[in-house]
């Protein structure tokens, strides 16, 4: 069955460089190298969770050829979903260069983002053979933080549900979205792959919880997510989910607790409880900025 | 003549309000404002004449009389003024519940310096209201009061809800985390079942709670629950609800 928690994860972000020889700038001419470097971008086998590779080509000059050359198996592999759930934003600040990528994306019907920088991923432009409503409905997506079920796109653009259907699957189908399945009755989201959040620095020791499995701390992260997004019988029912999914380690921190409150240690307890704080307080700062 | 008025506590970097919120100052304004570290406590902030203020202000009421910049429903900010020189913007996070103090300045009317202009320009710049920073201090803030009571706290609530089997008894842990606790006698055995809200309760302080209430049981034995005995939950605030069986 579809896991609510699993389906609250934001795309996994990975940032990629071509190659230069002798630098980080200058013209990148040399298609040999461009097709080894676009090789060596993906697994033959793709991805399974919903990825978005940031290919960073600020003060990089590629020429037509040499984008060709990276692009069009790129774009077409976002389109046909042939690698599976992926998604890809050149970042160039060189407005020629996006000139050229809006006419090859045209051109040859294919799936990509551009964006000005590799901060500025929300801003990302989708480009490819979009018509004027399925462009709307990606600036829509975009404004209500990247995440959106029928319902909620619904209610946003005062559309029928059939209708708000209709939309999204468009644009899930040309590769500029993905889908992502739920359990049945809380029906499909869609994610822009532009909300794409890098993966989380597991060797952070600043976090209380990074000695933990990262199963169990990417799921406090989707629940702390959902508080006060979702609704609360999802909510309800991603508590139960987490609840069974990390039975076993639940049971660990319990007898540690328990052994704690018996010595009387209450350094432990304290630290014990602050454990997620960072998490929580990442989701609420996020939430305000949204 | 003398009132009877409950006061509240302070608490790190809180000042506890008898109504259940919180009031604290954004660390932005701690230092830039008001010359304190990021970590000063709230009783060594009382000092300044502003967070006097905001206790004597805000303490009841959560909101002030004039918006600073227009009204914006839950997210306006609002005007503090103590004397004729001191002002300060204030803002109510209901998600939290906890009265923010964003900004202080001097009141000087139609100088450069006077402290309109400048919570617009903090207010344009998104630099008023609290982030991220701010939110892990609360979370720990919370975290550590919560760690400090919830052994006791949660042995009251049990001993309450045993003296009256078949009712739910309520409280707020820590003064932070609701908890419902209904004990249900089945001939020899004893059910009891713990309700907590989804949207606010944190992963760290249910395992707590779970283990303060049974210290001898392994988490193996709660269960989860569709329902209290005595009432459906609270499914908009995502209400859930466990239970164990004790001989």
């Amino acid at each position: 069955m579809p896991s609510l928690l699993k389906s609250q994860i934001l795309p996994k972000l990975e940032y990629r460089a071509p190659l230069m020889p002798g630098g980080t700038v200058g013209p990148l001419v040399d298609r040999e190298q461009v097709a080894r470097f676009r090789e060596g971008l993906l697994a033959p086998s793709g991805v399974e969770e919903p990825t978005v590779v940031a290919l960073n080509l600020e003060g990089r000059f590629p020429s037509g050829a040499a984008l060709l050359e990276l692009v069009l198996p790129l774009g077409h592999a976002a389109r046909g979903r042939t690698l599976g759930p992926l998604a890809f934003v050149l970042c160039t600040e060189d407005a020629g260069t996006r000139d050229v990528l809006r006419a090859l994306a045209e051109t040859y019907d294919l799936a990509i983002f551009v964006a000005p920088s590799v901060d500025r991923l929300s801003e990302a432009e989708p480009l490819g053979a979009l018509t004027a409503t399925e462009r709307e409905t990606l600036e829509v997506l975009r404004r209500l933080g990247g995440r959106v079920s029928v319902g909620s796109f619904a209610h946003a653009t005062g559309l029928e549900p059939s209708a708000a259907t209709n939309r999204l699957a468009n644009v899930s189908q040309k590769g500029f979205v993905h889908r992502v399945e739920r359990p049945r009755r809380e029906g499909l989201l869609f994610v822009d792959p532009r909300a794409a959040a890098p993966a989380e620095d597991a060797a952070d020791p600043t976090s209380g919880d990074f000695s933990l499995p990262e199963p169990i701390r990417r799921d406090v992260k989707a629940l702390a997510d959902m508080q006060g997004q979702e609704p609360g019988a999802l909510l309800a029912s991603a508590w139960h989910e987490f609840l069974d999914s990390h039975k076993d380690q639940l049971a660990v921190d319990h007898d540690q607790l328990r052994a704690a409150m018996k010595r009387g240690d209450t350094d432990e307890l304290t630290r014990f409880s602050k454990r997620y704080s960072k998490k929580q307080a990442a989701a609420r700062a996020a939430r305000l900025t949204r | 003549m003398a009132t009877n008025r409950r006061t509240g506590d302070c608490h790190l970097r809180s000042f506890l309000c008898p109504s259940g919120h919180e009031l604290r100052v954004t660390q932005r304004c701690a230092t830039d404002d008001l010359g304190h570290a990021t970590d000063t406590s709230f009783e060594t902030l009382l000092r300044h004449e502003i967070v006097r203020a905001l206790r004597n202000q805000r303490e009841e009421v959560v909101i002030g009389a004039d918006t600073v910049g227009p009204a914006a429903g839950e997210a306006t900010l609002w005007v503090l003024r103590y004397s004729h020189h001191h002002r300060g913007t204030t803002w109510f996070d209901a998600k939290e519940n906890v009265v923010w103090l964003c900004a202080y300045a001097r009141h000087r009317s139609g100088e450069r310096g006077d402290a309109f202009p400048y919570f617009e320009q903090l207010r344009q710049a998104s630099l008023i209201r609290p982030g991220g920073p701010d939110y892990e201090a609360l979370h720990d803030d919370r975290a550590e009061r919560f760690a400090a009571v919830v052994e006791l706290e949660a042995q009251s609530l049990l001993t309450a809800a045993r003296a009256d089997p078949g009712v739910e008894e309520r409280r707020v842990i820590g003064q932070t985390q609701p908890v419902g606790l209904v004990v249900h006698l089945v001939e020899t055995l004893e059910e009891t079942y713990v309700a907590v809200f989804g949207d606010t309760t944190g992963v760290a302080q249910l395992q707590l709670l779970l283990a303060a209430l049974y210290p001898d049981r392994t988490m193996y034995e709660w269960r989860p629950e569709v329902r209290l005995p005595t009432r459906v939950l609270d499914l908009e605030r995502g209400e859930f609800c466990l239970s164990i069986v004790h001989d």
